[in-house]
């Protein structure tokens, strides 16, 4: 249990890469310019902000890149710097250590995504103010986006785990089925995972008018189905990787 | 119980076999692990560090099979062949967390720099692996398989990139090791590394243990192949004529060693037990002496082409 708790810490602080983080920054800089200039010409409301910065590119674009930075990074920075190796022959088995260092990149995942849309919030309060206390309307928002940061870093680090090129595949699979599937009208858009996202958000926000653009088209489910359905997806990609890591042998990892 | 017991081995990559049945034990001390590329080297060392599966058979440290109990390798140490490294951590911090992720508590750091002093890696303790150079950072790597104190180290290719005297040094810290009961398995290309550190000698080809135990009883073994012996004599020719007598050597070759007057007789021993215990009172009768004895063929490498001729179906 020591080597396993030691092992979740060394997984966070591996996770600490400057470069993975200027990323995050970086994004989040574009969105917060564009909240203070927008705020700034014209006083956000809550239905816009929550539409057109914390479903659009928020939850569709920002969250998915970021829990897709950290996610497959979870065994593929280890798989290509080949140092997979020292982990594998620690006494420590194979389902526990996939477990350890998912459960190291959660809090940094947490932290960027949760703490950047409090950050967009207040700069949206700042910049032509939001007509509720900020921590009103950050609240409105953070557990859609605590579930969604779950659901997506389970995903991308079961597809770290199984593919060499996840990167690549995590990209495409958040431009097609992430972005575009999210428009198509029918069930369809019930397989990504932004879809539970924005339902909860519509859930959330239904008191200041958030919701589709198009509800029969969009056909979204309950706030709280759509809670239930980002846990059971982060239970399930989350047991799909440990098993799917336990029955690897070394060479399949590298 | 034997700290390694290896029973029916075999590990197949597809329709290529790795390791073929493999079955052997390790006692502590010092086992050299010889073959030519592709011969189940590096595979026989990761079933046994719990990296690779066992297609059939199993893998057991002191009775527990490592790939299905993790916490088997607690009593391991592994020092991988290949250069990688968290290249961002210093020296003392890599070593000190594989320690802590072996379950070395709040003890880890003063475990990580006993580990690097027995390998000479404290003087840069806190550089950068990225800044290291080759040899620094096999020890270090050699540190964090030797920082939990393991009762089995397996070393694959140790002394790659390590100078003379780090290897004469590398060479004691095993000696050492061994004599306080540590089971070491360790493999080299270079042969004489290993001879000047076991005589416990495993040689593997095409999947198989093609021999295994002191090199002596191996090289006694290889009866196609007399020892031959370089000896140099006050009289070569009245030797080597009453040898041949004696049927104690199948051939003698003269060779001639400095002046054209001066030769040294090699010679082909079929027995060498009989041929040590007849040859004092054989010198003695003729009033010969020797300077010098010199077995030819019984160094690793040697018997190592020998035993692989063999197995090939040529012999050598």
């Amino acid at each position: 249990m020591n080597s396993w708790l030691y092992l979740v810490f060394f997984s966070l602080r591996r996770q600490l890469r400057p470069r993975r983080l200027v990323v995050a920054l970086i994004l989040f800089l574009v969105l917060a310019v564009l909240v203070g200039t927008t705020g700034l010409i014209d006083p956000w409301k809550i239905k816009s902000f929550g539409r057109w910065i914390i479903e659009l590119p928020f939850c569709r674009f920002f969250l998915p890149i970021i829990t897709l930075t950290l996610g497959t990074a979870v065994i593929g920075d280890d798989r290509e710097d080949k140092t997979l190796v020292y982990l594998s022959t620690r006494p420590i088995s194979r389902w526990s250590l996939y477990l350890a260092k998912l459960l190291g990149a959660l809090p940094l995942a947490l932290g960027i995504s949760l703490g950047a849309v409090f950050g967009l919030c207040a700069v949206a309060s700042a910049c032509g103010g939001l007509p509720l206390p900020l921590l009103e309307v950050a609240w409105m928002f953070l557990p859609t986006i605590a579930l969604g940061t779950f659901a997506y870093l389970a995903f991308f680090g079961w597809l770290g785990a199984v593919f060499r090129n996840a990167t690549l595949i995590g990209v495409a699979h958040v431009f097609l089925v992430e972005f575009f599937m999210g428009q198509v009208p029918g069930v369809l858009k019930r397989i990504s995972i932004s879809f539970y996202v924005r339902c909860m958000l519509y859930d959330a926000g239904s008191g200041h008018g958030i919701k589709p653009r198009n509800t029969p088209i969009f056909q979204p489910v309950e706030g709280d189905d759509a809670a239930v359905s980002l846990l059971a997806a982060t239970a399930v990609f989350l047991a799909l990787g440990m098993y799917w890591f336990s029955r690897r042998e070394y060479r399949d990892l590298t | 119980m034997n700290p390694v017991s290896i029973r029916e081995l075999a590990k197949w990559y597809g329709e290529i076999a790795g390791l073929n049945k493999v079955s052997l034990e390790l006692r502590p001390g010092i086992t050299g692990l010889v073959g030519p590329n592709g011969a189940g080297k590096s595979t026989l060392m990761k079933i046994l560090t719990g990296q690779l599966k066992p297609s059939y058979g199993e893998a057991l440290i002191f009775g527990e099979d490592v790939w299905k109990r993790p916490s088997a390798r607690r009593r391991l140490g592994y020092s991988p062949e290949g250069d990688s490294f968290y290249e961002d951590m210093s020296v003392l911090g890599f070593v000190r967390a594989m320690g802590r992720l072996c379950g070395l508590g709040a003890c880890a750091d003063a475990f990580a720099r006993e580990a690097l002093e027995k390998t000479g890696a404290l003087e840069f303790a806190g550089k950068r692996l990225k800044a290291c150079s080759k040899g620094m950072r096999q020890r270090a790597k050699l540190a964090q398989a030797l920082v939990h104190k393991p009762d089995i180290l397996v070393l694959d290719e140790p002394l790659n990139g390590i100078d003379a005297r780090g290897r004469r040094e590398m060479l004691r810290l095993f000696d050492g090791l061994a004599a306080e009961g540590v089971t070491i398995l360790v493999s080299s290309h270079i042969l004489e590394e290993i001879e000047a550190v076991t005589d416990q000698i495993l040689f593997l080809a095409q999947g198989n243990v093609i021999a295994s135990g002191p090199l002596a009883e191996v090289r006694g073994l290889l009866k196609d192949h007399p020892l031959k012996l370089l000896i140099t004599a006050t009289d070569p020719r009245k030797l080597g004529a009453r040898l041949l007598e004696s049927g104690l050597v199948t051939g003698i070759v003269f060779k001639v060693r400095g002046g054209l007057d001066e030769e040294d007789l090699v010679l082909s021993v079929p027995q060498v037990e009989s041929f040590y215990r007849a040859l004092p009172g054989l010198v003695s009768e003729l009033g010969i002496g020797i300077e010098r004895l010199v077995p030819l063929d019984a160094s690793v490498e040697a018997v190592f082409g020998y035993l692989v001729g063999e197995e090939m179906g040529g012999g050598a």
